[in-house]
């Protein structure tokens, strides 16, 4: 062999630091076309965004507000994170965020929240878990079995999630305490199942440090554990998985029953840490922004909580907009709209690449592994 | 060497008086990446209406040579002249508007549109009226120029020999003077190819230029009339070619004498164990696609320990089938697949690894790698939960390190270190490391599907050693290629697959290029 240099990068795969660089540069842009879509509408830009970081940041109860609405959301981002980088497209984190939410409460509200000491949490959570990973099931196995895309059965798993949720909590499960009329919820967790908060009088819970502990897990296990690297396999290669003889099926199935889980957390989080009950209708849009949050810093498991912090400031800063600009919060929401339409073309092309390649998998010998 | 060819240009091209007029020239072109200097002072001379070869290994510099001349890449120095005039190019667009076009490897079109909305897609005109001063034009230029091309016709339903056309003819629709060819037979079955060849040659006679950039040499002796050759960034040679043989075309791209035909490496006495029983034996396999359409038809054979066994033929005639059935990517209708005298017919793709079956798949991106992760990680596909690289199901980061520059080292692998991603390597390096984790699984057979495709010369020439190595210690080997050279060098035996069932077998002095060929094309010997 002559020694040669290395042929020249083919295809330069973006850093992650220059990822995250393009995301901070569309956060910029989102900024200057919702100014002019204030200025617009004749409100003050600058005292616009001022209203909407005091909202996020401006007093030591916003901020804790911001953050507890930060914790389910970099659950619901790194449950997506984990399927995505398997190889699945998890757009249902949503309906598992919901009946993880309902597990939780259930277990809470029931015998199990008794339990001493940390166990009722421990089971608040782990029932969280399992809702949230008994409904992720269904679409993987259709995509196993028949090669079904899992992007569209899981996100119709969702609308059956909400519906289930609403006929549960305003049915069989709701508590007869609650006034008539008021909106319907299950029974109060016992307090012993409550999360338990990191800050004084705050609703910020033990899962805020514990999810971005999460965070730096999952991206340690897919680089270290077998288990993870057979994860990124299937994710970047499901043919070179396949032929290397890797147990594809199973692989992808534990991937989408993971992210389930984590999903399911995120709906704990929420019932364990914020209404201490299950409520109908669930906020509708944790597991959807948790994939915006997700998408926005490229799937990197290390920056979701970043990303996520977005995300809850956004949507807490609104609130604040509200009240102190008499601005619409739903300015906020024309804001992380123009966030994503910045990131998509410009933060992860190749994730995008990935979401084009699933959205036209055909079931085949050859397109998708059965 | 190279000097001495460069000095015979003045009387090389024969037939025109004084020097020819040159349809491309570039005057000391250099394009850096970091470190890495792609291109370094390259000064490339192509007579007008010609057919000029630029040849070199992968990562020699003629991608990005020809990237500058069409406007992708803009030259760091160096100028780029057309026709004698000097031009600065900032997109292909500015390219083509000089009459510069570029046919792709890969097809660049949109599958569900015409071809002539595609054409279309590259102008600034809409319209019906306009469509149809586009499809007529089209298919005068199709007709003009033997292309054969519909241009109404939907360009998915086109072969990708026909695709190479369309961009052929929307080249020449932008009244492209020069033509720009990366690699084009390297997607085309041998016919195909003849046929391409002969259009190129038409269009040369008119007057167009063309630029063919390939590593096939016999493709550069056979059609072009000049070639250059490129190594390591820079210009070594260029001469008419039929100055040149086959032997000094290599020596000038790998920079060093290398010996051409590996049966000169053959030792004398390995016989195949043919008192042994085979290591693989295939009876009868029936392989029947979604619509029960027999793609391989009742396939026999078996390969002994120590022997190479090619499977060549032309492409489509069930080799990618019988692959798929052998290593249980799709299942066989019926027949037996024995490996050891085990029936594996219904074995799992890991329970005929686990027993012994290598696999060189045929698509590296997607099939034999992953292309954004690691060498490291690549290399221990399939191993990675054994002791040696994990325990307790966390992986063993040191010696799946160690093992990967082990690997690196042992197959000569051109990469800056274990963890640089294997997209990022060239062709032939890419292609080492599936060999390597192959190998390095010391598998009883292998089974290597057109491991030398897409390869350049010196790689392809180390993986066939490592193929011949591998017989002589005494494994199976089926090599499935539709490189007849290829068929003829290696192997010991060669069974030709034709509309997927055997027509015929060729050993000893049978096996020849010729009496495979015509097997290949269903001729009855």
């Amino acid at each position: 062999m002559t020694v040669r240099q290395p042929t020249g990068v083919r295809r330069p795969v973006p850093s992650a630091v220059l990822r995250s660089l393009w995301a901070l540069i569309a956060v910029v842009l989102a900024a200057v076309v919702g100014g002019l879509v204030l200025a617009a509408v004749g409100k003050d830009p600058v005292g616009a965004y001022q209203g909407l970081f005091d909202g996020a940041f401006g007093t030591s109860g916003e901020t804790e507000a911001t953050l507890a609405q930060t914790t389910p959301l970099i659950l619901a981002a790194l449950s997506f994170v984990v399927a995505f980088r398997s190889g699945i497209f998890n757009a249902g984190g949503q309906g598992q965020v919901v009946m993880g939410a309902f597990a939780a409460a259930a277990a809470g509200s029931s015998a199990l929240g008794d339990l001493p000491g940390p166990l009722a949490v421990v089971a608040v959570v782990a029932a969280g878990a399992l809702g949230g990973a008994l409904w992720s099931l269904p679409p993987v196995l259709f995509r196993v079995w028949w090669g079904t895309n899992e992007i569209l059965t899981s996100l119709m798993a969702t609308y059956v999630a909400s519906l289930l949720n609403d006929y549960l909590v305003q049915g069989p499960f709701r508590a007869t305490s609650v006034q008539p009329g008021a909106n319907a919820q299950t029974e109060s967790l016992r307090d012993n199942a409550f999360l338990p908060v990191v800050v004084p009088d705050s609703q910020i819970t033990i899962l805020l440090p514990l999810a971005v502990a999460l965070a730096v897990l999952v991206w340690w296990a897919f680089r270290r554990t077998t288990l993870g690297y057979e994860l990124r396999l299937q994710g970047e290669s499901p043919l070179a998985a396949r032929s290397g003889g890797l147990a594809t099926n199973r692989i992808m199935i534990t991937g989408m029953l993971a992210s389930g889980a984590v999903a399911g957390v995120a709906g704990a989080a929420v019932v364990g840490g914020v209404f201490h009950t299950q409520i109908s209708p669930f906020p509708p849009d944790i597991g959807f922004n948790g994939i915006l949050a997700a998408l926005l810093v490229g799937a990197s498991p290390l920056l979701t909580p970043l990303a996520a912090l977005l995300f809850g400031a956004l949507s807490q800063g609104g609130l604040g907009l509200q009240i102190f600009q008499g601005v619409s919060q739903y300015i906020a929401l024309v804001l992380t709209a123009t966030v994503i339409l910045f990131i998509a073309p410009r933060s992860a092309p190749e994730s995008w690449d990935k979401v084009r390649r699933r959205l036209r998998a055909r079931p085949g010998p050859r397109g998708t592994d059965g | 060497m190279s000097q001495q060819l460069r000095a015979d240009r003045g009387v090389a091209l024969g037939g025109h008086p004084g020097p020819a007029p040159l349809a491309l020239e570039t005057v000391g072109l250099t394009k850096t990446f970091g470190p890495l200097v792609a291109n370094g002072d390259v000064s490339l001379r192509v007579p007008a209406g010609t057919v000029h070869a630029v040849v070199g290994e992968n990562g020699a510099g003629k991608t990005t040579l020809m990237r500058m001349v069409y406007g992708l890449y803009v030259p760091d120095s160096g100028e780029i002249r057309l026709g004698g005039e000097s031009v600065t190019f900032n997109s292909p667009r500015d390219a083509l508007a000089r009459g510069v076009a570029m046919v792709h490897q890969t097809s660049l079109l949109v599958g569900s549109l015409s071809v002539a909305d595609n054409v279309m897609l590259s102008l600034k005109v809409r319209g019906r009226g306009a469509r149809r001063a586009v499809v007529d034009r089209l298919a005068e230029l199709s007709r003009d120029n033997g292309l054969g091309i519909d241009p109404k016709a939907e360009v998915g339903s086109l072969s990708v020999g026909m695709r190479q056309r369309v961009e052929i003819l929307a080249g020449l629709y932008h009244d492209a003077r020069l033509l720009i060819l990366d690699e084009p037979t390297t997607v085309l079955t041998p016919t195909e190819a003849t046929q391409l060849f002969a259009v190129l040659g038409d269009l040369t006679e008119r007057g167009t230029t063309v630029v063919l950039v390939t590593h096939k040499l016999r493709e550069v002796l056979a059609v072009t009339s000049n070639v250059s050759v490129l190594r390591g960034g820079r210009l070594v040679a260029e001469a008419p070619t039929a100055e040149l043989d086959e032997r000094q075309l290599v020596q000038l791209m790998v920079g060093r004498e290398v010996s051409m035909s590996v049966r000169d490496s053959r030792p004398a006495a390995t016989p195949a164990r043919s008192d042994e029983p085979p290591l693989l034996a295939v009876d009868d396999l029936v392989v029947a696609d979604a619509l029960g359409v027999r793609r391989v038809n009742g396939v026999s054979f078996a390969v002994q320990p120590g022997e190479i066994v090619a499977v060549t033929g032309v492409e489509g005639n069930g080799q990618r089938e019988l692959v798929d059935a052998l290593v249980g990517m799709t299942a066989a209708s019926s027949g037996r697949i024995r490996l050891a005298g085990e029936d594996l017919t219904r074995a799992s793709i890991a329970g005929r690894r686990r027993r012994g079956l290598g696999y060189i798949p045929e698509a590296r991106p997607t099939e034999g790698l992953a292309t954004e992760l690691p060498i490291q990680d690549n290399l221990v596909i399939g191993q990675h939960r054994t002791r040696r690289f994990a325990r307790r199901g966390i992986r063993r980061m040191k010696a799946t390190r160690d093992f990967a520059r082990e690997q690196i080292q042992l197959f000569a692998v051109v990469a800056a270190g274990p963890g640089v991603a294997v997209g990022t390597l060239s062709g032939g390096n890419a292609q080492k490391v599936v060999v390597a984790r192959e190998v390095s699984k010391q598998p009883r057979v292998l089974l290597a599907v057109q491991p030398t495709q897409g390869v350049d010369v010196a790689a392809a020439f180390a993986i066939r050693r490592t193929l011949q190595d591998l017989r002589n210690d005494g494994m199976s080997i089926v090599l499935v290629t539709s490189d007849l050279r290829e068929a003829c060098d290696l192997s010991d035996r060669a069974i030709v697959l034709y509309n997927g069932a055997v027509a015929g077998e060729r050993t000893g002095d049978q096996l020849t290029e010729e009496s495979l060929g015509t097997l290949a094309m269903g001729i009855s010997a």
